[in-house]
Order: structure tokens, then C-alpha cells, then sequence
């Protein structure tokens, strides 16, 4: 059996001194990429991030197959988010956390188009639960497929369209006009 | 895949990030750091009894030098607690290291601390090292940093520079800050502009905090913690730190403070893609926040000038006829409405407008 150092120099290349950090290097933007996009902003961004990489350096012996790192680290990010979102819920109902309103005024990149519609998604999609808006923003925002949302979130493929379809209503309906 | 879905995904894609290496090698940190954390919460989770006694335990080996004095050459810093004449120990736990240098100079080695971060404190800087060997020299009043191998971050009043080996750099106090003249707005009639101006306060200052505090709250979505820091220090004069602040402003229930930076950016940066959108926000909070008709009417109006084709330009049509109605200007309403209906029959608000323009 490889070992996980050998598993991920298969993956990652080998001419780095620390393959935990090629590790970083080569998944950092994907597992950002996932969480700013459920998230609809950057400020728990890194923690995310950070969290990701703790556990999976802690998670590498369990990792058999070179070509599952990118779908494990995208299921170890989605339990981060979604612990993340249940907490944040938690907090809020019982108001001990002020309710997060999207806003994209300070976003460099996005034009002012961009801008509205982004913060008219965020203001719908954060209505739903976790387990509905994460599967949405995996789809919908960062184009995943429907079988790799079902494996990242651990749902059966209907359960995962199911979801999906009960955010997406709700978001034709506040884009009718679009 | 519908409009709607590629139409998503395109906008999306704008809230990527681009990672330098500098982030990069402070994800790859954090991780280890927390991993070593979470490592080291197992094995103490065994009980709250034998927490205490490993606390103890740690806390009495933290009060003891384990390592030898340092060579003359270097000072060489392991796993353990140094110790040395030329700095003193300010703080010696699991995840950090801080010496502060009281000789004019030294040099330091340090080992890979897996996950303790070792700071050097130097007269107006602060040297944190990412694994490496460096000189830091005291000359009056400035620091002097030469990196031999590996990377140190110096920070100097909250602002921070990585030198990589063969680098060497000088590091002044920050001046003494002297106030400046509150920048004024040339727009007259606003009455609900604030105290704090652009860049200063004519409230009484507060003590002075690194501008990235408020910025930092605010990413966070801190927005209530924001506020007051904001307020002591004010924005830098550049749209995006003025979007930021009005966010703050906005969304820690101060819509009054928001007025000048959107305005600043609506009236000033003009040439800026944001313009119109600030000047879009600002209608939103005169009109809807602060009950200012009139000057949202004049907002709205500014940002059909900065973009009269842009994705705004129909619901700013839209509202300025709002408020217009609102002001009892029924003339001026019913016009606005006439020009919406024509430019946009099936417009989203075409049945509001109607109302507000009395047709």
C-alpha cells in the first residue's frame, strides 16, 4: 500500500521540500473558490480555508486514490461551511449574532451589475438552511456537478436536486425579471 | 444550462481571489498551527483533571530556560525558551514566541517552529520570522533588518513588509500624526452630513488604532465593532476604503455617516466603475434611511449622468420619480414617470411608477 506522502507527490509533484505545502499551493484557490461562494463573502474566507487544510493534514492517511483529492477536500470544506452556516443560524435565532445583510459595495473586482446581482442572490439563498443553500451555491455559483455535490455533501442524488430545486424557485421567482 | 445559470456562474467567478505567495504560505501556517492545536486538544482532552496537571506541568517548563545560552555569533532559537542577555522573553507560549531586543544587535537563527510563531520585537518594529537567519540592529531611533536565509515580516504601525534573503532594510517610527483640515464637500444643502469627515473626525479623537482594524471587523462582517474605529481614524480618500466604510456606516445602523464617503465617491470618482453605484446607495439611504427626498431625488439623477445606459439607470429613473412624489413635486414626478414608462414599457416598476407619476 503507497503511503500518503507517496499519494500526494502523485498528485502534486515531488520537487518541493514540504508536500504539504504543494499541497496549499495547488488546492488554496479551489477550497477558496468553495467557500466564498456559498459564503458571499470574504471575511470567514481564510478561516475556512485554514480549517480545510488542518483537517485534511490530519485526514491524509485515510486518502487511498491520487485522483480523490480534490473531491476530498471539497467534502471536508463543505462540513466546515455547513458547521460554519448551523452555528451562525444558532447565533442568530437566538440573537446573539447580528444577521449578516450582503452586501458587495467594497468588492474590487465585480461591476456594479455584477454587484446587484450578486447581493440579490446572497439576500435570497441565506433564507434556506445549510443543507439547502450549500448544494444551490455548489451548482449554481460554482458549477459543480449534481453527483459530486450528492458525494461532497454525503445526499443522495435526489435528495441533492431536491434541494437545489427549492432554493432555485425561490431565486426565478426574485429574478422573474431578470 | 439556462441564461439565468451561466449568468450566475459568470458573476461568481468575480469573487475569486488571486493567491500570492505570501497568503499562500500563511494558509499552509495556519493549517499546520491549527492541526497541531486540534492535535494537542485530543491528547489533552483525556479529562479535566489531567488538563490541569499537563497546564501545571507546561506552565513550570515554560518558566525554565531548556535551551543554552546562545553562541556569541547567533542567537539560535529551537522548540524551547531561549534565553539571552541581549533580548528579554516577553511572551513563551505554545503558539507564540516574542523577544523584545535590548542589545543594539543581533542575529538570529531559528528553527522550524511547527505552528509557534516567533516575533522579535525592535524598536518601532516588530519582526516575525517565517523560518530563517536575520540581523536586526537598533540605530537611534530606526530598526535595521538583514535577512540572510528564509523570509521575516516586518511591521512597523500596522503596515508589513516580507524581505527575502540578501534583503536588508531600514525601518523609521511612524511621524507623529498632525491633524488635518477635515475635507469638505462642495454639495451645500445636505444637512445630515455627518461629524467624521473623509479622512478625519471632528468628533474628540480617539486614541490612534492601525487602519486595518476597522477594515478587518468590517470583512468579518464585525460591522457593529467596526464603527466606533472607523470613526476614531476615518477612511483613506480612495473608492474602494469609502465603499467599505459606507458599508460599515450602513450596516451597523449609522445610514447618517454613510452620506459623505458615497457621496465623495458619486461626486469625485466619477471615472470609477463604482461611481455609480455609490451614487445609486446614496438615494437609497437619503430616501429610505434618512427621509430626504430631495437629495435622493439629486442622487438618483447623478447616477443616470455617470451611467445614463448602465444596469442602474432604469431603477434610478424609477426612484428618483419616488421621490419626487414624495417631495410633492407632482409635476416633476409625472415627468419622470412618462420618461420611464417610454424608455422601459415593461420595466419591473413600470405599475409603481405609474403610481408616483399619477398616470
Amino acid at each position: 500500500m503507497r503511503t500518503r506522502l507517496a499519494i500526494v507527490r502523485e498528485v502534486v509533484g515531488h520537487r518541493e521540500p514540504d508536500d504539504f505545502e504543494r499541497l496549499v499551493r495547488s488546492y488554496t484557490p479551489y477550497v477558496a473558490s468553495i467557500a466564498i461562494k456559498v459564503l458571499g463573502r470574504e471575511g470567514d474566507v481564510d478561516d475556512v480555508v485554514q480549517q480545510t487544510f488542518a483537517e485534511a493534514l490530519e485526514g491524509m492517511d485515510r486518502l487511498r486514490e491520487p485522483a480523490a483529492v480534490r473531491g476530498w477536500l471539497a467534502t471536508i470544506t463543505v462540513r466546515i461551511l455547513m458547521r460554519q452556516l448551523r452555528r451562525q443560524r444558532v447565533l442568530e435565532t437566538f440573537a446573539l449574532a447580528e444577521r449578516w445583510t450582503p452586501t458587495m459595495l467594497g468588492t474590487q473586482v465585480a461591476g456594479g451589475e455584477e454587484r446587484v446581482t450578486l447581493a440579490r442572490v446572497y439576500q435570497v439563498v441565506e433564507r434556506f438552511s445549510p443543507s439547502e443553500r450549500v448544494p444551490w451555491a455548489l451548482r449554481y455559483l460554482q458549477g459543480e456537478r449534481l453527483d459530486a455535490i450528492a458525494e461532497v455533501t454525503g445526499c443522495s442524488l435526489a435528495t441533492v436536486k431536491r434541494r437545489i430545486a427549492v432554493v432555485q424557485a425561490a431565486i426565478e421567482e426574485a429574478f422573474g425579471d431578470v | 444550462m439556462s441564461e439565468l445559470e451561466r449568468k450566475f456562474l459568470a458573476t461568481a467567478r468575480n469573487l475569486e481571489r488571486v493567491w500570492d505567495d505570501e497568503a499562500l504560505d500563511q494558509v499552509a501556517a495556519g493549517a499546520r498551527a491549527r492541526a497541531k492545536r486540534r492535535s494537542r486538544t485530543r491528547r489533552l482532552g483525556l479529562g479535566a483533571a489531567a488538563a490541569v496537571v499537563v497546564a501545571v506541568i507546561a506552565g513550570v517548563a515554560l518558566r525554565t530556560p531548556v535551551v543554552p545560552a546562545a553562541t556569541e555569533a547567533s542567537v539560535y532559537i529551537d522548540l524551547g525558551v531561549p534565553s539571552d542577555p541581549r533580548f528579554n522573553v516577553l511572551e513563551a507560549s505554545p503558539d507564540a514566541l516574542v523577544l523584545e531586543l535590548v542589545e543594539p544587535k543581533a542575529t538570529f537563527r531559528v528553527q522550524r517552529q511547527e505552528g509557534r510563531t516567533v516575533r522579535v520585537k525592535a524598536g518601532p518594529a516588530i519582526v516575525e520570522v517565517i523560518g530563517t537567519t536575520f540581523t536586526v540592529e537598533l540605530v537611534g531611533q530606526d530598526t535595521v533588518v538583514a535577512v540572510d536565509e528564509g523570509r521575516v515580516k516586518v511591521s512597523v504601525a500596522g503596515v508589513s513588509k516580507v524581505l527575502t534573503p540578501g534583503e536588508r532594510q531600514r525601518f523609521s517610527p511612524p511621524p507623529v500624526a498632525t491633524p488635518e483640515p477635515p475635507a469638505s464637500e462642495p454639495v451645500p444643502d445636505e444637512p445630515q452630513a455627518p461629524p467624521v469627515g473623509v479622512a478625519a473626525p471632528a468628533s474628540p479623537p480617539a486614541p490612534a488604532r492601525p487602519q486595518e482594524n476597522w477594515r478587518a471587523l468590517a470583512r468579518r462582517g464585525e460591522f457593529a465593532r467596526a464603527y466606533p474605529v472607523l470613526s476614531a481614524v476615518g477612511p483613506s480618500d480612495e473608492p474602494t476604503e469609502l465603499l467599505l466604510a459606507a458599508d460599515v456606516a450602513r450596516l451597523s445602523g449609522h445610514p447618517r455617516a454613510a452620506v459623505p464617503w458615497l457621496r465623495r465617491v458619486a461626486m469625485h470618482f466619477t471615472r470609477d466603475a463604482r461611481a455609480a453605484l455609490a451614487a445609486f446607495t446614496l438615494g437609497r439611504v437619503l430616501l429610505d434611511d434618512l427621509g430626504d427626498p430631495r437629495g435622493a431625488a439629486r442622487a438618483f439623477a447623478q447616477v443616470r449622468v455617470l451611467e445614463p445606459k448602465g444596469p442602474l439607470a432604469a431603477d434610478a429613473l424609477a426612484r428618483e420619480a419616488e421621490a419626487l412624489h414624495r417631495l410633492g413635486e407632482t409635476a416633476a414626478a409625472r415627468e419622470r414617470a412618462l420618461e420611464y414608462l417610454e424608455r422601459y414599457p415593461d420595466g419591473r416598476k413600470a405599475a409603481a411608477v405609474r403610481g408616483w407619476g399619477g398616470l
